[in-house]
């Protein structure tokens, strides 16, 4: 149940060390930038990012989520898609079903 | 009467709003309930006055204090209520409770107006509020990860740094209500005239409790009974009118699009069958031509004339792959992707006869291939390295020669190598557009040098096992086996010239006396012009092509070509 906030530190810091000259030129605008400004035209590289940082957002909750909300995560986060985005999208997938 | 009296309270409200600014800092008014009836709770700023002196000792008790507050919640510049009551017990200092007619127009039509009260013995203030909700409720299908197939309705704090007890408790009771109550839908498709009406499932998921810990958040997943439209449409989900206020607007969702299948460009694919990309389930053309044409007969007496006959011919181009990709993607601290794809049917064929007037390859590929794409530099410029692996059966349209074989192909992906132009972009911020909050623009670099390198290596070793050709029985072997290597050069000379060189060696094992080296190779270079309009691009063109490609069962090409391309959409206003 991670917030909007902790996630967007997180993929701050995924991005920073994985795009880190992209990241630095966008400055305090980053979350305006698609996935693609940071990662050109690779949907897998993107792939990898956010689902890194989902998996530290759950490991942080001590929570894990099925594979196919993972792969979802993948699919709706796109090269396309602009990071406050992504960040809204990562911090909804770390919800838990509640019992009924 | 009346009419001057409203008067007045519109002036003592402007007053207030135009001079409150000045001296006061941040008073709040929330739009409560107490399971009796809607009012608006105050938190003033500068405090309200505790009601003791300086020694500690109250000299006021709170009963008197509120009645020297003047205050009045005005709706569209209405009074709708002015009595005002003690604090309920979620921290606000007075309320206001409001009669059901107030919120008509819902919460964002409410301004309270605090025309007077004391912030000291002997001292008084005033402000003007607009009323807020704590707690607001969105459809937001970026939560979809979770819940794929519904509607994800979003409960939450209007303000996440502001967790008021009263706002924890309110989202509580929403998440009762919301398990109780299901709203009504209504979809209208973007290609259809009317909204339909569709249900929710009574069952529906809930994700995440509300508590402090989960961020005073939840939704709940709405999943239709029937599925919606396919394309593109908007959905609205309304609560009762007696549902709760935050609940009481209807969620419109607009332009929601549910994976309507969008047809790829319409392409020649020049491609080999067998070395095509697979990038859809399903990628079928068919093509049907008829022409009547004069063909010499030989006629009852044996002399020859001429017969008007009719000529038809049909093509098929297919690209089957049932399931795409059959692996998940890389487990939590991995880097490598593995893409199996079980079975793939890539075929070209055409009716009538096999000559030099067929319209297709006539080549049939059954297979199945799987590839481990292993990231080393997952980075802006990544470096990853593709291992495929095939297995494929190779036959003409009648199967009069039919090939088996498995290969291996090496394609690195070197970061240093893999640098063109186009990914090269640059941040710059709106120039006329002084807004501050205004994303900035990404710039392509026109001018400079780019380019990308794509090796590739690989084997494939298979066997002839059908072959009913007449020369059949004079081939020397029917084990088929070839190394090949070499690869791809993409320079960008500025984004205005680019050149491109393939070249492929093949080292054939199954020919090794009279044809053992057979090379392919390709050379391009594309000058792309300005534009002719904002909806067209052209570019010209000069390739030099030479050799052949498996299974070199055609004589080399050896061709130049020189082209004018050009790519134009939006003709008469209408896009697809």
């Amino acid at each position: 149940m991670a917030s909007d906030a902790r996630v967007k530190a997180i993929l701050a810091d995924e991005l920073s060390s994985r795009a880190a000259a992209r990241f630095a030129d966008a400055g305090d605008k980053w979350t305006k930038k698609e996935m693609g400004f940071f990662f050109p035209e690779n949907e897998n590289t993107v792939d990898l990012c956010v689902l890194a940082a989902l998996d530290r957002a759950l490991e942080h909750d001590g929570t894990t989520v099925p594979k196919k909300v993972r792969n979802n995560v993948a699919q709706l986060i796109s090269t396309s898609t602009k990071a406050k985005d992504a960040i809204v999208t990562i911090a909804l997938a770390t919800f838990q079903p509640t019992p009924k | 009467m009346k009419m001057k009296a409203n008067i007045v309270r519109c002036a003592v409200l402007l007053f207030i709003a135009y001079s409150a600014p000045l001296v006061v800092a941040d008073p709040a008014a929330h739009l409560r309930n107490d399971g009796k009836s809607y009012y608006v709770a105050v938190k003033a700023d500068p405090a309200l006055w505790d009601g003791k002196d300086g020694k500690g000792a109250r000299v006021v008790s709170p009963y008197d204090l509120t009645k020297q507050i003047v205050a009045s919640v005005f709706q569209k510049g209405r009074q709708v209520a002015n009595v005002v009551e003690l604090a309920d017990s979620y921290g606000s200092d007075f309320i206001l409770r409001l009669p059901d007619s107030a919120l008509a127009d819902g919460v964002s039509a409410l301004t309270v107006a605090v025309q007077s009260y004391p912030v000291g013995e002997g001292r008084m203030s005033g402000f003007t509020s607009s009323v807020s909700n704590e707690v607001s409720a969105t459809v937001e299908l970026k939560g979809r990860a979770a819940c794929p197939a519904g509607f994800p309705l979003l409960v939450q704090f209007s303000d996440a740094d502001v967790m008021t007890p009263y706002g924890l408790q309110r989202i509580k009771d929403l998440r009762d209500y919301m398990e109780k109550t299901r709203p009504a839908v209504q979809v209208e498709s973007n290609t259809g005239k009317e909204a339909k009406p569709r249900d929710v499932k009574t069952q529906t998921k809930f994700f995440t409790d509300p508590d402090k810990d989960s961020g005073g958040r939840f939704f709940q997943c709405l999943e239709l009974t029937d599925e919606p439209p396919s394309g593109t449409f908007d959905i609205e989900f309304k609560y009762p009118e007696t549902a709760p206020i935050e609940l009481r607007r209807p969620f419109l969702s607009k332009d929601v699009a549910n994976a309507a299948h969008t047809l790829a460009p319409f392409t020649v694919d020049e491609s080999q069958v067998g070395k095509r990309k697979l990038e859809q389930n399903l990628d079928a053309s068919f093509q049907f031509g008829s022409s009547v044409e004069d063909k010499k007969e030989k006629n009852a007496a044996g002399v020859e004339e001429p017969v008007r006959k009719r000529n038809s011919k049909g093509t098929l181009d297919l690209r089957l792959a049932p399931f795409l990709n059959v692996l998940s993607l890389p487990d939590p601290g991995e880097k490598t992707f593995k893409f199996y794809t079980p079975l793939l049917i890539d075929a070209r064929i055409s009716t009538g006869k096999i000559n030099e007037d067929t319209l297709a390859l006539n080549r049939i590929i059954l297979g199945s291939e799987y590839e481990i794409r292993r990231f080393t530099n997952p980075s802006t410029y990544p470096s990853y390295q593709r291992y495929i692996f095939s297995f494929r059966n190779a036959s003409d349209r009648d199967f009069k020669q039919a090939e088996w074989k498995g290969g291996f192909e090496f394609q690195p992906v070197i970061s240093a190598l893999n640098r063109p132009l186009r990914f090269r972009r640059k941040s710059v911020n709106p120039i006329l557009d002084k807004d501050p909050e205004r994303a900035p623009r990404d710039v392509p670099t026109t001018i400079g040098f780019g380019g990308q390198v794509l090796p590739l290596i690989g084997v494939e070793a298979g066997k002839t096992w059908r072959n009913k050709h007449t020369f059949a029985a004079i081939e020397k072997t029917t084990f088929v086996r070839r190394f090949y290597f070499g690869g791809t050069i993409n320079l960008d000379l500025t984004a205005y010239v680019k050149v491109s060189v393939k070249d492929v060696l093949y080292v054939r094992g199954e020919a090794q006396d009279d044809d053992p080296l057979h090379n392919y190779f390709k050379g391009t270079i594309e000058v792309p012009f300005p534009a002719i309009t904002r909806r067209s691009a052209s570019s010209a063109f000069f390739s030099f092509e030479r050799g052949g490609e498996p299974p070199f069962a055609t004589p080399d090409v050896n061709a130049v070509k020189i082209g004018y391309r050009v790519q134009w959409d939006g003709w008469f206003g209408q896009r697809r």
